[in-house]
């Protein structure tokens, strides 16, 4: 698994820049066990805890609208040792004091594990950006941008950065158990700021991509190989197979026309 | 996409063109809110002119549409990998489309530009469109002249099909035909399907009896109410419309009697 330790160097490099520029950088380090993590959360974790969209009335703070700006991306190493495990850094203003504000948002999820293989990297990339996990936390995102909005029921409940760090922690520790350790950083002190993270994100992205393609080709599949059907020797099949597929449906629709008549 | 089954109250309007639909599902919009029983209202609008947007006193950043050129755009001349990421940045384009009003949201499908079928990317969007019309307890679409728009782009099932149409012979066969598409050719699943007259200046008898002669049921008589026309002139929001205005009036009734009944 390639491991993107320059990036993480670069990271940490990023925050030691906004501290001398003056930007407001918290840290604290949550406790490392997942139970740990989960114990005490104000909110539900887990598939279907956040069912649907959360709509711009309900929301007690927006994180990374298009218009505000927003970056999200997962860094992954093979020397735990670079990470200091459930470590979070805060640069910008939490979510608890910024009640029905619409912040540039920068998210990168750092995690570090001895063993490590290809299939953990498309797991942290996933687990980073879980939709529908976190109680009263939406999110949409796309490989670059992350977008999401805190509801406000559990911005009554006092969820911050910590409940998010916490939540999105446990979520990956229990994804992922090969990871020892995990760091995060967030950013919602300007658009520019969060700009500027993004060119680390481009540069990892690209890497990741080519290690993910690489991974795909050691077990057989060539992920660059042309899908489309016009170059397919079955093409002909398929073509008849939607035909069927279509009268199937037809039929169907029918009978459900007879049965309500 | 949803429909009562499973707690979504899916409505369509349809009808001759000029017949008022826009206006229509507008005050059906405002009748819907006020009745406080709609829950999270979605409003589609399936008409490539974006009337709602003026009657609904709405902005839209990106219609459905221009997701749709992009989509294209990107498998026509987009690299692999930009290609391949088609699928994980619907759900934001979708989100992104959203626009949030007071106590509503609308949805914007827009102008098709690039010629062709292009079904596998009617197919995406319709799917994100689902995926996104869960979160809403009613959803009300402005629909084209036809209905085939609304089977195409946005829906297989509907609770209600309004079909609007203005006091001539043409609006009754525009009708005729609707009617017919919907339950001898079954081109869309329907809970139940009536028929608004709009513009009533007399006559309702006639009217009354022209509806039971095509089989459709009458759902309501909407009289001609010189503000709408006012109020369209000066471009001021339909939904403004006094509550106790002939027309909202009228509509209300609709509303209560036929869909939420």
């Amino acid at each position: 698994m390639t491991a993107l330790d320059d990036h993480i160097r670069q990271v940490t490099e990023f925050v030691a820049t906004m501290r001398r520029q003056g930007r407001p950088v918290r840290q604290f380090v949550l406790p490392p066990g997942a139970n740990d993590l989960r114990a005490g959360l104000p909110i539900q974790l887990g598939a279907g805890a956040n069912p649907g969209i959360i709509l711009r009335s309900e929301t007690f703070v927006e994180l990374g609208n298009p218009d505000a700006g927003s970056c999200g991306f997962a860094l992954w190493t093979e020397k735990p040792s670079l990470l200091e495990d459930g470590r979070v850094t805060l640069i910008g203003p939490d979510i608890a004091e910024s009640p029905l504000a619409s912040l540039p948002f920068g998210q990168v999820v750092m995690a570090g594990g001895a063993h490590l293989i290809g299939d953990d990297q498309v797991s942290l990339g996933q687990a980073q950006v879980v939709a529908d996990q976190i109680e009263g936390y939406m999110v949409r995102s796309n490989s670059r941008n992350i977008w999401s909005r805190v509801s406000k029921q559990v911005g009554a409940r006092g969820f911050s950065f910590d409940t998010l760090a916490r939540a999105l922690m446990f979520l990956i520790k229990s994804a992922v158990p090969r990871v020892e350790s995990v760091e995060i950083a967030f950013v919602t002190s300007s658009k520019g700021d969060v700009l500027t993270l993004n060119e680390i994100a481009e540069s990892a992205q690209a890497i990741g991509r080519a290690a993910l393609k690489e991974h795909w080709k050691a077990r057989g599949y060539d992920l660059d190989c042309d899908l489309h059907c016009g170059s397919c020797d079955d093409k002909t099949v398929c073509d008849d197979l939607r035909k069927v597929l279509a009268t199937r449906l037809r039929k169907d629709k029918e009978a459900v026309g007879d049965d309500a008549q | 996409m949803g429909s009562r089954a499973n707690g979504t109250n899916l409505i369509s309007v349809c009808g001759k063109g000029g017949t008022g639909k826009t206006v229509i599902t507008a005050m059906m919009a405002r009748a819907l809110l006020d009745s406080g029983r709609a829950g999270r209202l979605l409003v589609i609008d399936a008409d490539p002119a974006l009337g709602q947007l003026s009657a609904l006193g709405a902005r839209v950043r990106r219609t459905m549409g221009q997701i749709r050129e992009d989509i294209i755009r990107t498998a026509r001349r987009g690299n692999r990998d930009e290609k391949a990421e088609i699928a994980d940045k619907v759900d934001y384009m979708v989100f992104d489309a959203l626009s949030e009003m007071d106590g509503f949201a609308l949805l914007a499908m827009g102008r098709t530009e690039s010629l062709g079928c292009f079904c596998p990317v009617n197919s995406l969007l319709r799917s994100a469109i689902e995926t996104l019309s869960r979160s809403f307890d009613t959803i009300l679409v402005d629909g084209e002249a036809g209905i085939e728009q609304i089977n195409r782009q946005v829906t297989q099932r509907l609770d209600t099909l309004m079909i609007v149409s203005d006091p001539s012979a043409r609006g009754m066969e525009t009708a005729a035909v609707v009617k017919d598409m919907v339950q001898r050719e079954k081109i869309i699943e329907c809970g139940k399907m009536g028929i608004v007259f709009n513009r009533v200046t007399g006559n309702e008898q006639l009217l009354e009896d022209s509806a039971r002669r095509i089989g459709l049921s009458l759902f309501g008589l909407i009289p001609n109410d010189p503000a709408i026309a006012e109020y369209d002139l000066a471009g001021t929001p339909i939904m403004q419309l006094p509550a106790d205005a002939p027309g909202p009036r009228a509509v209300r009734n609709v509303v209560e009697t036929c869909l939420l009944a």
